[in-house]
């Protein structure tokens, strides 16, 4: 834990105009009583200055992290203070506003990440004045978390590509049965071969011959994102923060999602069955190196999202 | 920014608060009207007003009170112009004399201000502003009663710089859990306070035992007060009530012969027209003055030139009259003006008379500057001054003093003051202070014999200092002159032992028969330096007769035999704490004669049983905390000692599901391991308890594991 003094309250910057004056004082009335206060007022300083930082020293930070979290969204960090002085602590990174400190205190720390990533460790802020008030002290502390936090992207408010809303129109289920290929578009006399579960007892009862379903084929495998985060910050948060709204837009809707990343190890190509793991995906995805295209599934709508190819 | 800067702020509700500052500013206030500022309405006004301005605030903090804010400003300018008026009206125009004024437009201005102090910053500026009325009444204050006022503000300043601060950090949002209960332990006031109280007066005193002395002023502010002026009897005259019948204005009194019997306690038979150097007695230990000096000094009231065996007597009876507006210049003795071109020392003294005594000017050597509520002084030509008025108690006066600044070196360096002097006046000065009576041929001798080897002046003197030391003693308690005795050969050859008196009369004598000029000064010694006022307190008892010694272009150098006199010349510096230990040690009690080994054991004992009872606490709360300690803390502890023992200890961050599966794969390899963290946080955190079996299942898995991986076989980390 690093202390720094971080400045001096205004009472304290009066007091040190009023010391020096009284200095002056004391010089052209040869006032004993006055040095007695001068010496004083030094005792003061030195106390204000050296206690804020003793007490910072001995204080104990735990700090416990949800998984997940969002850009933008608060998140509550369980802040566990231990022999903390009387002042103020926020979350750092991710960061949160100051919340007083009279004690000690095991309770949730509100935070809002503004970046996206994932974090192995919070940073905590503590800053103190005690016990006079006159000069503050702070201490950055970072604490390892158990279990990273990942932190997804804020996801944008983006309309699914034209192809995709084609069946789209609020029925979940009859979406899945395209997808699967379960779609019934007529009925057609028995071909043998066909699975007995076609079999249509209705038709079969008007016809008078064995009349089995005729399915659709199945439609396109959901939706490919491609996420290529290489370029400036701006733009690599934008793509994620769209990647994001597409991703999610698309789980509503009842698609597949398979989306293409680079992380860290290397590229990752999986589907994302839940908005949870859109969100952790995202936090892990970095710039770097190009996504490879070519594994995503066959016949899925493939959107590529990022800077244009050269 | 203006805007933001004048920007009401909220009210401040914490009543602790406000009372700290309150008991701050009165403490501070009474300090200052204890100096003798301002008359009983005032002193009403200020502490009744100000006890009162407070609690209106707190009453009033909610409103905008534009006609009260109105209303003390007005106030303020009617202070200012009364402060205004006073000014213009005084007379010398120095700082000194617009003190009081001044002192009291502070507290005006601390009343008025008490009355809207609504919010935490308007209280904060009350607290400074006490800590500048504070520094006023030390200004004023020359003794040590301030003291208590002092600790009374500091420990209210202190109380409310916590306060302030605990309110302000009171103002964040809180930390609440989920159930909307506060997730804070709140801790006391009163040992931040205490604790910040004692640190900082350590450090205060430390700061206080370095830092320079205030020094003695400069010539802005030196006082000057006579009370209720009364002229002496006689114009230019020597006037000393204290020596009752003795006193030398009185018309008829026996000068000298020291009937004594309506004298003070405090009176000194020295401060007369002449010593008679057979009487006994000296004065008690009364505070007689108070002197403000950047370094101690003897301070000297008057010189004896004529010695006739017995007593000593003053030949200069026509003092001149010096007159003008303070401060009056004075001439000095007239050898003093032939000194060379020596660089000259400037002290600066002021004197504050706690005893009514005689009309003398109480000075270090050469005084050259007369601060003085007075317009007309008398000069003698030995460079003294008197007096026109009595010296009451209250009376102030200043004094500039400028000697060369004379070394050792220099003082050898001077010539023979007996061997041919350069001018009538120096001629003057030999004819009258080398004149003795018929002085006994021993006495004589032993001046030649002891002085035999010495060659220069200075040598001379030191060396009968010497012998004095040696062959003498000092000491208050000495027979009576026989009748016709001379006193210097009763001394030196009968008596052996004597006081100042004698010791000064026979240096004096000793020279005088070399030849050498020479004269018995009285007046006081320094007295005992208070580290807190800064200034010297002069006692009766430290009344004093020492010898000069003339040193031709020098001029009159003192010695003593008793004391070390220092030189101008020689380099001085203190701090302020200067004998800070030495004073406290001299106000506590006396003890018994074995108090100290007493007290050391007492101490020791005290010692012996609080860390008794200390390491008795300790081991019943290490107790009570093992007590406390659940089956998952006691057997996540033997888990992670397994895993110590046998080089894979747990990380800070790793919980115990995850440390017990690294110790399944590591040094602990049994897949069953890996189940006891679970087990572990279901115990401890599960909402249904555990049962024994499984806690003895548990148990008897890691036991098992340990076996079969003793400690020293290391697998590899995970």
């Amino acid at each position: 834990m690093s202390v720094r003094l971080t400045g001096l309250s205004r009472p304290a910057v009066a007091l040190l105009a009023v010391v020096v004056a009284l200095y002056g004082v004391a010089r052209t009335t040869g006032s004993g009583w006055l040095m007695v206060v001068l010496s004083a007022v030094a005792g003061i300083t030195v106390v204000a200055v050296v206690l804020p930082v003793l007490a910072l020293r001995r204080a104990q930070v735990d700090v416990i992290a949800p998984r997940d979290g969002t850009v933008g969204r608060p998140l509550e960090l369980q802040l566990r203070l231990c022999r903390a002085p009387i002042g103020k602590a926020r979350a750092l990174v991710p960061e949160g506003e100051w919340f007083r400190v009279l004690g000690s205190i095991d309770g949730p720390l509100r935070a809002v990440p503004e970046v996206r990533g994932v974090l192995s460790s919070v940073s905590v802020e503590l800053s103190t004045a005690t016990p006079l008030g006159l000069v503050w002290a702070a201490a950055r502390v970072a604490v390892d978390l158990e279990h990273p936090l990942e932190i997804g992207p804020q996801p944008l408010d983006v309309a699914l590509p034209t192809a995709l809303q084609l069946g789209t129109d609020g029925d979940g289920d009859r979406r899945r049965a395209a997808l699967a290929g379960d779609l019934v578009r007529g009925v057609r006399a028995y071909a043998p071969g066909d699975a007995r579960k076609l079999v249509d007892g209705r038709a079969t009862a008007r016809a008078g011959e064995l009349m089995v379903k005729d399915l659709e084929g199945p439609t396109t495998p959901g939706l490919g994102l491609v996420v290529d985060l290489r370029g400036p910050a701006g733009t690599a948060e934008h793509t994620a923060s769209e990647a994001a709204g597409l991703a999610l837009r698309a789980l509503s809707a009842g698609l597949l999602v398979t989306m293409v990343t680079v992380e860290a190890t290397g590229a990752v190509v999986g589907a994302v069955d839940r908005p949870v793991e859109v969100g952790r995906r995202l936090a892990r995805a970095v710039g770097g190196t190009a996504p490879p295209e070519g594994l995503l599934p066959a016949g899925c709508y493939i959107m590529r999202l990022g800077p244009p190819r050269p | 920014m203006l805007q933001k800067a004048n920007a009401p702020r909220p009210p401040e509700e914490s009543v602790a608060l406000r009372v700290a500052v309150a008991i701050a500013v009165l403490a501070a206030t009474t300090a200052t009207l204890a100096q003798g500022v301002g008359g009983a309405g005032v002193r009403v006004a200020a502490t009744a007003g100000i006890a009162f301005g407070f609690a209106l605030s707190h009453w009033a903090r909610h409103r905008a009170g534009y006609l009260l804010k109105a209303g003390l400003a007005l106030g303020v300018v009617v202070a200012f112009g009364s402060f205004l008026d006073a000014a213009l009206g005084a007379s010398t125009g120095s700082l000194a004399e617009i003190q009081i004024p001044l002192a009291e437009l502070f507290l005006w201005v601390q009343l008025l201000h008490a009355l809207d102090v609504p919010a935490r910053r308007d209280l904060l500026f009350s607290l400074l502003s006490s800590l500048v009325l504070i520094a006023v009444a030390g200004v004023l204050s020359i003794s040590g009663g301030l003291a208590v006022y002092l600790l009374v503000w500091g420990g209210a300043t202190a109380s409310a710089l916590v306060l302030a601060y605990r309110s302000e950090i009171a103002e964040l949002p809180p930390i609440v859990d989920v159930h909307g209960r506060l997730a804070e332990r709140r801790s006391s006031v009163a040992r931040p306070v205490v604790g910040a109280m004692a640190l900082v007066l350590l450090v205060a005193t430390a700061v206080f035992l370095v830092v320079p002395a205030a020094g003695a002023g400069r010539a802005v502010a030196f006082p000057a007060r006579l009370a209720n002026p009364v002229p002496v009897p006689e114009e230019g005259g020597l006037s000393n009530r204290t020596l009752g019948d003795d006193d030398p204005s009185r018309a008829g009194s026996k000068s000298g012969a020291g009937s004594g019997q309506s004298r003070a306690a405090f009176g000194y038979f020295g401060f007369s027209q002449t010593m008679d150097t057979s009487l006994r007695g000296r004065p008690d230990d009364t505070l007689v003055m108070r002197v403000k000096a950047a370094r101690p000094d003897f301070w000297r009231g008057q010189t004896f030139d004529v010695w006739d065996g017995r007593v000593w007597e003053q030949s200069d009876d026509a003092p001149t009259t010096r007159r003008g507006s303070s401060p009056i210049e004075l001439q000095g003795a007239a050898e003093d003006r032939l000194r060379g071109g020596w660089s000259t020392g400037e002290l600066v003294q002021t004197v504050y008379v706690e005893r009514p005594g005689p009309n003398l000017i109480f000075a270090a050597a050469s005084p050259q500057l007369l601060y003085i509520s007075d317009n007309a002084v008398f000069e003698l030509n030995d460079g003294t001054v008197r007096t026109g008025v009595e010296l009451e108690g209250g009376a102030i006066y200043s004094v500039v003093s400028r000697r060369p600044a004379v070394t050792e070196s220099i003082l050898r360096a001077a010539g023979d003051g007996a061997a041919a002097p350069s001018s009538s006046v120096e001629r003057d000065v030999v004819d009258r202070y080398t004149q003795l009576p018929k002085v006994p041929e021993r006495v004589v001798r032993l001046a030649r014999d002891v002085t035999a080897s010495s060659l220069t002046t200075y040598d001379k003197v030191r060396a009968l200092e010497a012998w004095m030391g040696a062959n003498t003693s000092y000491t208050l308690d000495i027979p009576p002159l026989p009748p016709g005795a001379d006193a210097v050969e009763q001394y030196l050859f009968v008596d052996k032992q004597g006081f100042c008196e004698q010791i000064g009369t026979a240096l004096v004598v000793l020279l005088r028969s070399l030849g050498i000029p020479a004269r018995l000064a009285v007046g006081y010694t320094p007295g005992e330096r208070n580290p807190f006022t800064g200034l010297f307190e002069v006692r009766a008892d430290d009344a004093h007769a020492w010898a000069e010694v003339y040193f031709p272009g020098v001029g009159w150098q003192a010695f003593d035999p008793t004391a070390d006199v220092p030189l101008a010349g020689e380099p001085f510096s203190s701090s302020a704490g200067t004998g800070l230990v030495s004073f406290l040690a001299g106000r506590l009690p006396a003890l018994p004669p074995r108090a100290p080994e007493a007290l050391a054991g007492v101490a020791a004992a005290v010692a012996m049983t609080l860390a008794a009872v200390g390491a008795v606490r300790r081991r019943l709360t290490r107790r009570r905390a093992l007590a406390a300690r659940t089956w998952p803390d006691l057997f996540l502890e033997r888990l992670e000692v397994a895993g110590a023992e046998r080089g894979r200890p747990r990380r800070a961050s790793e919980s115990a599901v995850r440390y017990s599966e690294a110790l399944s794969t590591s040094v602990l390899p049994d897949s069953r391991v890996a189940h006891l963290g679970p087990t572990i946080e279901s115990a401890a955190f599960g909402s249904e308890t555990v049962p024994d079996t499984q806690r003895r299942m548990a148990e008897s898995i890691l036991s098992e594991a340990e076996l079969a991986s003793p400690t020293g076989r290391r697998g590899p980390e995970s």
